[in-house]
């Protein structure tokens, strides 16, 4: 139950900082600040997405000691779990970014975005749960297998954010 | 069926030489002969699938439903192929057309989807003995429904055209990368849902009538999707020209409202005219 | 609340009975029914909203207005 456990907090705490996220853009004149002129689109978007992930991935490190602590969880198989950890929490903020840009300054957009979100997200949940049953699992079912489609799946989601954060940003 | 005759929708249209007259609803003559085909089809569909077909060798009567269940999630996932591409066009040209058609295809897939789910429960509870199981495929193609439904919610949500019709495009092309990953689903994850029927192998115990029925069910099921697609993408077109048309007339108001003001204030009126002309530096 | 339970009663009967085709004729006449309700809801609104839009914007076409949307 605990890797269940785990992802559903991560992803609540991805809602709510995906959703802080978009909402100190949508501030009107922040796009048009001169530092801002600078940044590429597709800059913004992953440097976004990279704040988020740093803060998914630090609350992430608390979660998993506090649980490991509590729960007496075996850490075993670390290193595939901090892999998992690492592309799965991408493919997050990846889609979350994404998805908090669209809703954003929408109306009723506190309910849209887990909306948008948790249908996307649901590949990369499944994939990280079944992730931490135990080193013993992973080794018989393809660990490595689950850890390249989550890769797969942020690095879409990444390329799609970057490239379609330029015409976001300029029709809306 | 029978209700629906888009029959009844055109009178008016440009044929008959009077241009000034438009079209009174989404109805065409392509619609009209479009609709006849789906429902004989629809009705040949039913003699055929429910009573002339003979029961399948392995599934029996069970076959029945999957007369209906194949085309709707057929359709469903090309019309969703259709929402990627319109999303990706609207991107690329910036053309209304691309946008509404973007919009239609992805409410038309949303009705045939939820059909597909609705109908593969049933034949779930008469052949696995339960309508719901957190089975691969039949997961990811809740997931699926979800998704589109956040499209729907999304563009509902948005007030301005092109701010509604970009973001809506990008999370439409986010959608569309979950399809592959939809279909695929049954060799990743354990799953006992059946094969795919529609790219798989054909099972070589059906017999001929069974065939046609599948194939008649998956033509009658494109026509009656082009069909809705039409109706749908008229719809959305028409939406549009009230909104635009709404704030045209505002802003026609506004303006005549700003000169009414300038008039009064020529003459010499109250401080309301001149707090109007304030307002309206043009 | 209880007509619902009697339904329910009435739907379990059946499959316990192991009938296939309460179920089959569910499946089509929904699937049905929902298509004839959407294209119904589709044709009415389409009619409602043509009397609000002046008769030549009433159509996509493919050229002249096409892009010509932003008239505000």
């Amino acid at each position: 139950m605990s890797p269940g456990l785990f992802w559903v907090t991560v992803t609540f705490a991805a809602v709510l900082s995906v959703t802080r996220s978009a909402a100190l853009e949508s501030e009107p004149g922040v796009n048009d600040a001169p530092g801002c002129r600078a940044w590429r689109p597709a800059a913004l978007f992953l440097g976004k997405a990279l704040a988020v992930a740093a803060q998914l991935l630090a609350l992430e490190v608390v979660l998993a000691l506090t649980m490991a602590v509590l729960y007496r969880t075996p850490l075993s198989g670390l290193a595939l779990g901090l892999a998992t950890m690492v592309t799965a929490t991408a493919g997050i903020a990846a889609v979350g970014t994404l998805l908090a840009a669209l809703a954003s300054s929408t109306r009723g957009r506190e309910s849209l975005v887990p909306l948008l979100m948790l249908p996307v997200l649901a590949p990369v949940l499944i994939g990280a749960t079944r992730h931490r049953r135990g080193a013993r699992w992973l080794r018989r079912n393809r660990g490595l297998a689950l850890v390249a489609l989550l890769g797969v799946f942020a690095l879409s989601y990444l390329m799609l954010g970057a490239l379609a954060y330029r015409p976001l940003m300029e029709d809306s | 069926m029978t209700t629906t005759q888009p029959s009844t929708a055109d009178r008016a249209t440009s044929a008959d030489g009077r241009p000034a007259t438009g079209p009174t609803g989404t109805g065409s003559t392509a619609t009209l002969v479009l609709g006849v085909i789906v429902l004989l089809g629809g009705a040949l569909l039913a003699v055929l699938g429910l009573a002339l077909t003979k029961p399948d060798v392995q599934l029996g009567e069970r076959m029945r439903p999957i007369y209906v269940h194949v085309p709707t999630v057929s359709a469903a996932y090309l019309l969703f192929v259709l929402n990627a591409v319109g999303s990706a066009m609207w991107l690329w040209r910036k053309s209304r057309f691309w946008d509404q058609l973007a919009a239609a295809a992805a409410e038309v897939g949303l009705v045939f989807l939820g059909l597909t789910l609705l109908t593969g429960a049933f034949w779930g509870r008469i052949t696995w003995g339960v309508y719901w199981d957190w089975d691969a495929r039949l997961t990811s193609t809740l997931v699926m429904f979800l998704a589109y439904l956040g499209y729907v919610a999304l563009r509902g949500s948005i007030l301005d055209p092109t701010t509604r019709a970009t973001r809506a495009a990008v999370l439409g092309l986010g959608s569309a990368l979950l399809i592959p990953l939809v279909h695929k689903s049954v060799d990743w994850w354990r799953s006992y849902h059946q094969g795919s029927t529609l790219f798989g192998e054909l099972d070589p115990s059906m017999g001929g009538l069974q065939l046609f029925t599948l194939f008649l069910g998956l033509t009658v099921g494109m026509a009656l999707a082009g069909w809705l697609l039409i109706h749908r993408f008229r719809v959305g077109w028409l939406t549009l020209q009230v909104e635009e048309g709404g704030l045209t007339e505002a802003i026609d108001a506004r303006r005549a409202e700003a000169a009414r003001a300038s008039d009064g204030t020529s003459v010499g009126a109250g401080p309301a005219a001149s707090v109007r002309s304030d307002e309206d530096p043009s | 609340m209880s007509a619902l339970v009697a339904m329910q009663q009435v739907l379990a009967q059946q499959i316990t009975a192991d009938d296939p085709w309460p179920l089959i004729w569910v499946a089509w006449v929904v699937t049905f029914g929902t298509f004839a309700a959407y294209a119904f809801v589709l044709v009415r609104r389409g009619r409602s909203l043509s009397a609000r839009v002046a008769p030549e914007r009433r159509r996509f076409l493919s050229e002249g207005d096409q892009d010509g949307a932003d008239h505000g």
